[in-house]
């Protein structure tokens, strides 16, 4: 496994990390790019994107950890592009750097949380990548609108706070440490109850919701051919507005267009326990073994 | 040095230091303007702490080369974007790799005058390096470890109460239980008996000629290491800077808590040194 520290000039400078196999390159294997995950910086939660890069490495595939402007490493941008278009911006020029210093044609963009759902919308437009890993994505499959965005993430903390306390399986640990005055009765009431109400009676933000199909989203990935990965954390929100757009049999919805999920039971957003990150590391590594092409006959 | 060392923009490198199996990753950032004859190398906290504080240490190189000072922050071995894993992890090695980052940073900048800032495990690491080789002339320990075992008691309480607060299920885990892990990172334990060892009050070389020592947190308190910097005839002050945990575990990646004020405290101390 070979590791170099990049530069890519984009108008920020941005700062990476490659991987690459000891061996070298295959170059009929997509190369991996990982995204930020919130504000942590190309490392990843507990050093996960490090991990995996290598694991992946060990597989044949190439990697790049990515810092967007002004996190990580990389500088900030000096114009005036809004973050939302700047970070797709970013990470198609670093599909340009990977092609021109590498040969990459192909990309499997993947990243956790923002990370996660900047690859679903870069991928929607760019259509080198063709496979995105979603870990813990939310936001990604109802559009643009921020109307529709802030009725949903009212449900999506509503059903939260019903799944964890009443369906999870942490909900008898949640149960004692509410029992034993360790969480706070009333935040919990706020989530389950007064916020949806309020939203009701304040506007109708959280009463009906605008038409948008989240299958057609996932499908514009799809139908190009794109291997569409959900990987949620049991603890997770983002598994809640999975579930929120896609109802309770969302999973089987995107199966039906050769979308994958699965779902980390015990785990937390950032996967903390290590025993959550094997199991990550593992369903990352599993299905990339899917994007080797059979040997010709 | 890695062939594939690139100029960053906003006047920072990215780079690799030694050979592939051991690599560090490193950042310089040279001096802005006049340069002066003395430059530091960051040492970073280690886990999470490190990943919670790699946005300060940027902004706390910056901040010191903006007024003249050449300046290298780097991964330990096992941590960070450097080479390894926590079978790597030990206070002996990283004592090695802040050698080999001072030689880096003499390289990249030609000073002639070596300082050190370390933070947490990385000040316990960078303070046992400089007591060890000598030679350095300029000293930051921020909340340092003074007592390896104090640290392992309050990082195992931060895990039990993250155990019992964070949406995660040890007991789920299909090896059984048993795991040695720490806020998620495992817990080597080798490490654990080198930090079961490490007493700072046991320095018995004075690590630095000028030495600040920052405590931020009052469950840290650092008086003891600056009197035995003292009692070593290192010429050391300490500041206090109380503010809110830096060190906390949080599952939130969308906060960063930035201390300026503690980061300029450090600027400003570095630039009375005497030149």
């Amino acid at each position: 496994m070979i590791e170099r520290a990049v530069q890519i000039d984009s108008g920020g400078g941005l700062v990476g990390i490659t991987t690459q196999p000891a061996d070298g390159v295959e170059q009929s294997l997509p190369t991996f790019v990982f995204l930020n995950a919130g504000l942590t910086h190309r490392v990843g939660p507990s050093r996960l994107h490090v991990r995996m890069a290598r694991a992946l490495a060990e597989l044949g595939f190439s990697s790049l950890r990515l810092d967007w402007s002004g996190l990580g490493d990389s500088g900030a941008r000096q114009d005036n592009v809004p973050v939302g278009e700047s970070i797709i911006a970013e990470t198609r020029a670093a599909m340009d750097f990977l092609t021109r210093t590498t040969g990459a044609r192909e990309f499997i963009l993947i990243g956790i949380c923002s990370g996660a759902t900047v690859s679903f919308l870069t991928a929607q437009q760019d259509e080198r990548a063709v496979g995105v890993a979603l870990i813990n994505a939310q936001s990604h499959l109802h559009g643009a609108s921020a109307e529709l965005g802030e009725a949903l993430r009212v449900r999506t903390m509503t059903r939260h706070s019903y799944r964890i306390a009443l369906r999870s399986s942490f909900r008898r640990k949640n149960w004692r440490k509410a029992l034993g005055g360790r969480i706070s009765i009333g935040g919990v009431l706020q989530s389950m109850f007064l916020a949806p109400i309020r939203a009701v009676l304040g506007g109708g933000k959280g009463a009906a919701l605008p038409a948008f199909d989240p299958v057609a989203e996932a499908r514009t990935l799809t139908e190009r051919g794109v291997r569409v990965l959900h990987l949620y954390s049991e603890g997770d929100e983002g598994w809640d507005y999975f579930q929120e757009v896609l109802g309770s049999k969302g999973a089987e919805r995107l199966a039906e267009i050769g979308a994958e999920t699965e779902v980390i039971l015990g785990a937390n957003h950032v996967f903390t326990l290590l025993w959550t990150q094997d199991r990550l590391a593992t369903a990352v590594c599993d299905w990339a073994r899917s994007f080797a092409k059979p040997p010709a006959a | 040095m890695s062939p594939a060392s690139y100029p960053a923009p906003g006047q920072m490198e990215a780079f690799f230091i030694g050979p592939a199996d051991s690599q560090l990753f490193a950042c310089y950032h040279p001096a802005q303007g006049r340069a002066r004859s003395l430059g530091f190398v960051l040492c970073p906290p280690l886990g999470q702490e490190a990943i919670q504080f790699h946005r300060s240490l940027r902004l706390l190189a910056r901040l010191l080369s903006e007024v003249g000072f050449p300046v290298l922050r780097f991964d330990f071995r096992g941590c960070g974007d450097s080479a390894g894993d926590h079978e790597d992890w030990s206070l002996e090695n990283w004592r090695q790799d802040v050698e080999r980052a001072l030689v880096a940073l003499k390289e990249k900048s030609g000073v002639e005058n070596l300082g050190l800032v370390g933070i947490r495990m990385g000040a316990s690491v960078a303070l046992a390096a400089a007591a060890d080789r000598g030679g350095v002339q300029a000293l930051v320990s921020w909340d340092a470890l003074l007592d390896g075992s104090v640290f392992l008691e309050e990082a195992r309480a931060q895990h039990q109460d993250m155990l019992s607060h964070a949406h995660v299920r040890v007991d789920m885990d299909p090896a059984g239980a048993g795991r040695s892990e720490l806020l998620g990172f495992p817990l080597p334990e080798s490490l654990v008996d080198e930090l079961e060892s490490l007493r700072l009050s046991g320095l018995v070389a004075c690590p630095a000629r000028q030495a600040l020592v920052v405590e931020s947190f009052p469950r840290f308190p650092q008086d003891g290491l600056h009197e035995r910097l003292g009692e070593l005839g290192a010429e050391a002050s300490l500041q206090h800077h109380e503010t809110d945990q830096l060190w906390a575990w949080t599952e939130d990646f969308a906060k960063v808590h930035i201390p300026r004020k503690i980061l300029e405290a450090i600027r400003g101390w570095a630039q009375e040194l005497p030149s």
